[in-house]
Order: C-alpha cells, then sequence, then structure tokens
C-alpha cells in the first residue's frame, strides 16, 4: 500500500518527535525568537499547523524549509519539547525525494555542489563546489566572486588542490550506509 | 593535578584546511603553551554538514559512522572547535566523549592554568564574546543555550574588558551569506552592530563560519545593508595567543605576504601591547 507523506514523515523524523509535533500547542515561541521568522513563507509555528491541517505538500513545496539556518533557538525554547529544525531537515529530505522542492531556491542547488565534492574527495573542496554552484545557477555571479577568491588565495586561506581521504571513493559512503 | 599534560584527539574538520587555517595555528600555538597535546584523527572524512543531512540522511549517517569509528581506536576525548562537525559527532559515540573547544579550556583547563601563562593582560581592550548558535545548541550543551559563559570567563582571564552583549548566540546565517545576501546580511549586521553598539574594540568567536562571515563578508553587509560596520574579528584563541605573547605570525594572523583578516587586526594588536 502506498506510503502516505505523513507517515513517511513519521518514520524520517521517528515516532517520539512525530507524537510531540502532532501536538504543537501552536503559542508561537518558535515563531517568534527564528531569525528569518519575519521574512520567510512560513514560520516554524506555521510549519507544523499545516502539516497537522493535512498540507504537508505545501510545506514541502514552500520556501521557508530551506531558508532555516538551523540556530535551534525554537527546539531550544519550545514548552513541548519540539524539535523544528529536525523536522524541517526531514521535510527537506522529503521535498528532494519527490521532486517538489521550490525551484525559485538556490539553497538545494548549493546543497548538491557541496555533496559531489565530498563524494569525491572525502572532503569538501570550495573552489570545486563555489565554481560547481556558480555556474549552474548564476554565471555573472561565477565571474564576480573571481576577485575576493582570488583575495582569498593570495591570503592563503584556499588551496587550489583539493584535500582527500586516503582510500576514498563514492563507495565508501554507501558501503558504510549499507553496513549499518 | 597542577601542571598535567593533558592529552586529546583532534579532529579539524575540512575548514581549518581552508579558510580556518589561522584558527588551526593559534589552537596548536595555544596549546603547546598550555602543555596540551593534540593528536589528529587519521585520514578523519568530511562530517557531511547540513547539505547531506538535508538531501540524504544515509550518507550522512554513514559519513558521520565513518568518522565514530576512527575515532573510537583511541579512548582519548575528541577536542572539536569546528561547530558543524562538533554538532554532527558530538552524539555519535558512546566510548570516546567528543567535546567543543570551549569546554576543554574552559572546564579542564580551567582559570588557574590559562592565568599562569598571561603575559600581556588584555587589559586595554573589550572584546565582545560571540559564541554562534551551533556551539551551544541544541542539546545536549556544555554551556547555557542562550547566555553562555565560557568564553566570557576565559576572555576576564586574559584581562580583557567583556561587555554584556545579548547577540552572542544568536544565528550569522551560516552558509546563507554565499547563497542569498540579503537576509544573510541582517543577521551578521545584527551581530557586528550591537558589539559596535557596546563599545567592543573586536569580537571574538569560536567558530570558522561564524569568523568568515563576521569578517570576510563585512565589506558585503555594508553594501547590502547601507551600513558602515568597521570592527575585527578575532579567533578566540588568537586573543589567548597575544595575551601568551606569542606573535601574530604564529597565532595565523599574519600571512605570507597578507595579514589574513579582511578588516585589519593591526590597530587592536597595537592597543593590546599599549601602543596605541
Amino acid at each position: 500500500m502506498e506510503k502516505t507523506l505523513l507517515q513517511e514523515l513519521k518514520e524520517e523524523v521517528g515516532s517520539e518527535t512525530y507524537d510531540k509535533l502532532r501536538h504543537c500547542q501552536q503559542c508561537g515561541t518558535c515563531a517568534g525568537s527564528c531569525p528569518l521568522g519575519e521574512i520567510l513563507d512560513m514560520t516554524p509555528r506555521k510549519i507544523l499547523v499545516l502539516i497537522e491541517a493535512g498540507e504537508i505538500e505545501r510545506v514541502l513545496r514552500s520556501k521557508a524549509i530551506w531558508y532555516c539556518v538551523s540556530c535551534y533557538l525554537c527546539e531550544s525554547r519550545c514548552p513541548r519539547g519540539n524539535e523544528p529544525a529536525e523536522v524541517i531537515y526531514a521535510l527537506r529530505r522529503m521535498a528532494v525525494k519527490h521532486g517538489l522542492w521550490n525551484r525559485q531556491v538556490k539553497i538545494p542547488a548549493f546543497y548538491r555542489s557541496f555533496v559531489r565534492f565530498v563524494r569525491l574527495f572525502g572532503r569538501s573542496y570550495e573552489p570545486g563546489l563555489l565554481m560547481d554552484y556558480f555556474l549552474r545557477t548564476d554565471r555573472g555571479k561565477a565571474v564576480s566572486i573571481m576577485p575576493m577568491a582570488v583575495k582569498f588565495f593570495l591570503y592563503g586561506l584556499v588551496g587550489l588542490v583539493p584535500k582527500r581521504v586516503k582510500n576514498w571513493h563514492n563507495g565508501i559512503i554507501k558501503k558504510e550506509a549499507d553496513n549499518k | 593535578m597542577k601542571g598535567a599534560i593533558l592529552e586529546y584527539q583532534y579532529f579539524p574538520g575540512c575548514s581549518m584546511e581552508a579558510i580556518a587555517k589561522p584558527y588551526e595555528l593559534s589552537i596548536k600555538a595555544v596549546f603547546r603553551v598550555l602543555g596540551i597535546n593534540l593528536k589528529e584523527v587519521e585520514n578523519w572524512n568530511c562530517c557531511g554538514s547540513t547539505p547531506f543531512i538535508s538531501t540524504d540522511k544515509d550518507s550522512a549517517e554513514a559519513l558521520i559512522n565513518r568518522n565514530i569509528g576512527l575515532i573510537e581506536k583511541s579512548d582519548k576525548d575528541v577536542v572539536i572547535a569546528c561547530s558543524s562537525c562538533f554538532k554532527m559527532l558530538k552524539a555519535g559515540s558512546k566510548k570516546v566523549k567528543v567535546r567543543h573547544i570551549l569546554d576543554i579550556i574552559a572546564n579542564d583547563v580551567g582559570c588557574d592554568r590559562i592565568a599562569r601563562h598571561v603575559k600581556v593582560p588584555l587589559k586595554n581592550i573589550s572584546v565582545a564574546p560571540y559564541y554562534g548558535c551551533c556551539t551551544v545548541r541544541p542539546k545536549p550543551s556544555f554551556d547555557d543555550e542562550e547566555d553562555p559563559q565560557s568564553m566570557d570567563m576565559i576572555l576576564k582571564v586574559l584581562g580583557a574588558n567583556v561587555p554584556d552583549y545579548e547577540f552572542k548566540a544568536f544565528c550569522c546565517g551560516g552558509t546563507l551569506m554565499i547563497i542569498d545576501e540579503k537576509p544573510a546580511s541582517m543577521l551578521i549586521s545584527n551581530i557586528l552592530g550591537m558589539a559596535e553598539e557596546r563599545k567592543a574594540d573586536c569580537i571574538a568567536t569560536p567558530c570558522p563560519l561564524c569568523h568568515m562571515n563576521l569578517d570576510k563578508y563585512q565589506d558585503a553587509v555594508n553594501k547590502s545593508t547601507g551600513k558602515n560596520h568597521h570592527i575585527p574579528i578575532f579567533f578566540f584563541t588568537q586573543l589567548m595567543g597575544l595575551s601568551f605573547g606569542l606573535s601574530p605570525k604564529e597565532l595565523g594572523l599574519q600571512g605570507k605576504w597578507f595579514e589574513t583578516n579582511f578588516v585589519s587586526t593591526k590597530n587592536v594588536i597595537k592597543k593590546i601591547k599599549g601602543e596605541g
């Protein structure tokens, strides 16, 4: 039987977190604490009530789930011990999995570039990451960041040669995941 | 024991090999003075950070598990200075404790031991203590989640004046500044502005990404917000090293040709030495 998005969310976050989120009392403490709460299409409070109201797809398509900066003030202050930041990570994964992520937001593209180079080298590679990201999303910026990039290089803050993990290959990630 | 050699494993994280190289230099220099041995975890991999947990949970866990396997080869506590790596690894092992560098210095090393090495008290300067968000959140936290004191205490032991600083554990936006300058500039500007309002000479931070946002992007933040922030940013270990009498070069403040900071720290360093 096909899983509903709600069932999938429950599996992603675990039943304890899921139950807490379904019992959100809508006090708005998280919304008031969110550093970007005023400018986003949804606050953490609204995300939780939309899920409760059966509008999870609307949340998966939102910009808000990508703009969460993971500052954890919402989790720290929630009177019910809710974990909006963790729920938002799960919502991001679901949005990616179902192809519903907001195409106007560039953050998923940035994450994809980051992931690409860690899969390749086992470590982050900033020159590759930034070139890959800007060439895909904003070619003008790929040129305009050059002065700053050169400055970083001259200041000794970025190396052109990628750092690598010994005996690393993308298969390691898959192997570890399978060994769970 | 009074002057016992402390020993820890050290997990650098990717930023220590790049933008936060100065931080690592200062950590190693300061730990040498304090008599702390660090052994780098061998062949560590990227912690995965936000990009992996936001897109692929299995891979995110695999990256964490591989690192945990490596750190569990020893029974020594692991010290981490990158907030992101700390967040991803802190609850990962039951055998080995993964701890933040502020925790180690404030609680294991302690005030007395730090004070013994202070040759140039920082009494001429005022330092705003900016912890960043993931240093102290989410739980489990080694300090207060909204009003932490560990770095305040360390800076005071060094002799610095530490003003009240309400935004000490607010978020700088992380990687948002690279992707969307407008909202990120608002967050960073608040942090810079509050420090300037409190008449701080500089800001101290323990987080590589926060340092980058506050220092390297200070100009871009000014352009985006129309403000005129001008306040230098230090890694807190660099201030420790300066008070221990170490040179800017040893502490990563002076690179091969240029200062490593975009907003110059020269005036603050002069002020510390009583020269300006």
